[in-house]
């Protein structure tokens, strides 16, 4: 027994001076795309290709997308687009990465800005931008700024597009409409109104202990709306430095560590969405994501809640966080492949479309022509809380693109909770914050 | 007497107790796939769904192609489980009956493999099928889960176990040793090879992340992979998921009620049948 364990521990040893060698040798190499796809060579598709579409849409949203593709593999001859479902968002990643180092990497994918950010660094998205620019299959200047700024912004880099915007959510915030009424509470617009109003919907109600402001447990995972609102940064992409540090970020941590405290706001606790506390009318007022409405609206009509949703409340400012992810185009495609996947994501976010799965699935349009239509106007009349969201463009900014943007605001998230539980003050969890933060930057 | 009934009575409280416990959670879920939406979040837990909406198992059944699924689910377990067992009872004979020059280092350094995450091995295993043109094939389900170190080490344990008197009589009388094997060791080594089949097996069924991984189509994905078609990044459907898992849990709760009395038997018994 005593030699077994000696020789296991021995070539554990040897294991890890084994693996401490290697970790230097992990370079991306594999990489034979020239970058020269200035439109020198005409490319034209005149036979058959099929594309692979990665993606992370499941249930509901999964059907709508896959209309939309079927309409547009009939629209035209050559082109087929296979659309592949990889789980969550989280495995979707995991699988671009095990299939970049396989070199088996599809022709599209979905993808958040940080994520491509971390395959720009890797030389693996390709630069649309001489699609978007072609005079023949391009877009117009009209068709291009048709795109929601704030979504077509976070697509370019260095002045150069790495991707279309496809579904977008907002944060929004929802009401329960009897309860305010009752109260006579005026949907609040600023944050002085936020507190006043949680102040006088908490309490007892019809048997139950309502708190007035609902919060996801995300909160302190998504504080840069907060610390944006306070008229501040919760990170500087340019500088590469998290600025939450500051007394902007003082003030938001403080406005929202308040209300906590004093028990007129709560978190969703254990589970994990405040959707159902929401519409068991535990909570008056919930700030979430759009892409909850579904989620809201079933149970809600069940249980009788008289339901609503607002703009944001502003702080210093109106600020409103979007989220949600793009379609880019791996490096390693073909010229033809590359192609056919322009044609597609061309398809996918036109006006009609972008519509389409808008209103079949509750993330926002992403073209402004999409929210002057008819089809959009009559749908938003009748669900007015989709409508909420395009009010919010013109605040509207998103996360920081740097890799690892999700491992940075879950460092900065740890720190923010023990204050939020009471561990720490405001000021000593600003500055753990930072500390956390600057170690997951690796500075 | 009175005292010993007293006793056996506490003693079967405790267990009442401790189990009822343990079934809350499939209580729950069982409970929760009758619900309507609204009754799924309401507090304090709804038990008995005031109408049972039998609809959910045939809603959720329709969201993803589940009798594909099913069908590569059993296939995978099988073979699987199959192949696991005669790797791991060849293995564990060498490792505790045959001696060769390095045995006890080549048996360290498998278990010093136990020690490497899984999720470190995600990216090179991917990469290795990959190169092999694997991808979205059976094989990369199957082929490397084919050998479980921890599997052989419990085998060879119940092994060493196994009186090496029943070896030398068995030498004597002109027996090979693959057929001392397969006659003598592997009879007597009925309850851990069960136990080492139904471990696999519940592992194998219940498998997310690799078959998510290795596979691209529809038509190879297995029972867990259709599970995510119920939450989105907003929330989860409960009431359909909890249908789902209903389902795709039964086969393994039938398994373990038919093989139970064999799984206590090689979790208790040091393995010596006369």
């Amino acid at each position: 027994m005593k030699k077994l364990f000696m020789s296991v521990f021995t070539l554990l040893f040897v294991l890890i001076l084994a693996a401490c060698g290697n970790s230097e040798a992990s370079t991306n190499t594999e990489n034979e795309s020239s970058d020269s796809e200035n439109g020198s060579e005409e490319v034209v598709i005149d036979s058959p290709v099929e594309i692979e579409f990665w993606h992370a849409m499941s249930g509901d949203h999964e059907k709508v997308l896959t209309e939309i593709t079927d309409d547009f593999n009939g629209s035209q001859e050559n082109i087929t687009v296979k659309l592949v479902n990889q789980g969550s968002y989280d495995d979707l990643s995991k699988k671009n990465m095990a299939a970049a180092k396989a070199n088996t990497l599809p022709v599209m994918t979905q993808a958040y800005e940080d994520w491509i950010t971390e395959y720009l660094q890797n030389d693996l998205v390709a630069d649309i931008t001489p699609y978007v620019n072609h005079s023949e299959y391009g877009m117009s200047e009209e068709e291009l700024n048709d795109i929601v700024d704030v979504f077509r912004e976070a697509n370019i880099w260095d002045g150069k597009y790495y991707g279309l915007p496809f579904n977008k959510s907002t944060r929004i915030m929802f009401y329960n409409v009897d309860y305010l009424e009752d109260a006579g509470v005026e949907v609040p617009k600023t944050w002085e109104e936020l507190r006043a109003a949680s102040e006088k919907l908490t309490g007892e109600k019809d048997g139950k202990q309502v708190v007035g402001l609902g919060l996801e447990n995300s909160v302190t995972l998504e504080f840069n709306q907060w610390v944006h609102q306070a008229g501040g940064e919760y990170f500087n992409e340019a500088s590469g430095e998290f600025m939450m540090n500051s007394p902007e970020g003082k003030t938001a941590l403080e406005f929202v560590n308040r209300m906590i405290q004093d028990g007129i706001a709560r978190t969703a606790g254990e589970d994990g969405y405040m959707s159902g506390p929401f519409t068991r009318g535990d909570v008056a007022l919930y700030i979430g994501s759009s892409a909850g409405i579904p989620y809201v609206a079933g149970p809600a009509e069940e249980n009788g809640i008289n339901w609503s949703a607002a703009v944001l409340p502003a702080g210093e400012e109106a600020a409103t966080p979007f989220a949600g992810t793009n379609v880019s185009i791996f490096a390693s495609a073909s010229d033809e492949e590359k192609l056919a996947a322009w044609e597609y994501m061309k398809f996918l976010i036109n006006t009609e479309n972008t519509t389409k799965w808008a209103m079949a699935s509750g993330y926002l349009p992403v073209r402004y022509s999409a929210l002057e239509s008819e089809e959009w106007k009559a749908y938003t009349a009748e669900n007015p809380a989709y409508g909420v969201g395009e009010q919010q463009f013109d605040a509207g900014f998103y996360d920081p693109r740097i890799v690892g943007a999700y491992g940075l605001k879950n460092a900065v998230a740890k720190e923010l909770d023990r204050v939020l539980l009471g561990e720490l003050t405001v000021e000593e969890g600003l500055e753990a914050a930072e500390a956390m933060a600057n170690k997951e930057l690796g500075k | 007497m009175q005292k010993a009934a007293l006793s056996k009575g506490f003693i079967y409280l405790i267990l009442i107790l401790g189990s009822a416990l343990m079934l809350l959670p499939f209580i729950w879920m069982v409970s929760t796939s009758l619900k309507s939406a609204g009754e799924v979040m309401r507090m304090p837990p709804v038990w008995i769904p005031s109408d049972l909406k039998w609809e959910n198992y045939a809603i959720a059944w329709e969201m993803a192609p589940f009798a594909r699924y099913t069908l590569n689910s059993l296939i995978v377990t099988i073979l699987s489980t199959i192949g696991e067992l005669l790797t791991t009872i060849l293995a564990a004979y060498a490792f505790s009956r045959i001696h060769f020059y390095g045995r006890d280092i080549v048996f360290a350094v498998l278990l010093g493999t136990m020690m490497v995450p899984g999720e470190v091995l995600l990216i090179p295993n991917f990469v290795t099928l990959s190169n092999l043109g694997w991808i979205d094939q059976y094989e990369a389900l199957i082929v490397p889960w084919l050998a479980s170190i921890f599997s052989i080490f419990l085998l060879r344990q119940y092994f060493l176990g196994i009186p090496q008197e029943l070896s030398y009589a068995a030498k004597m009388d002109g027996c090979s040793n693959f057929r001392f094997l397969w006659t003598i060791m592997v009879p007597l080594a009925k309850p851990a090879l069960i136990t080492i089949a139904l471990l696999k097996a519940i592992g194998s069924w219940n498998a997310f992340l690799w078959p998510l991984i290795v596979t691209q189509s529809k038509e190879m994905r297995t029972l867990p992979v259709g599970l995510t078609s119920f939450s989105t990044e907003a929330g989860t459907v409960y009431e359909l998921l909890m249908a789902a898992s209903t389902m795709i849990i039964l086969p393994m709760i039938i398994l373990y009620l038919i093989l139970q009395k064999y799984i206590i038997e090689g979790v208790s018994k040091a393995g010596i049948k006369g």
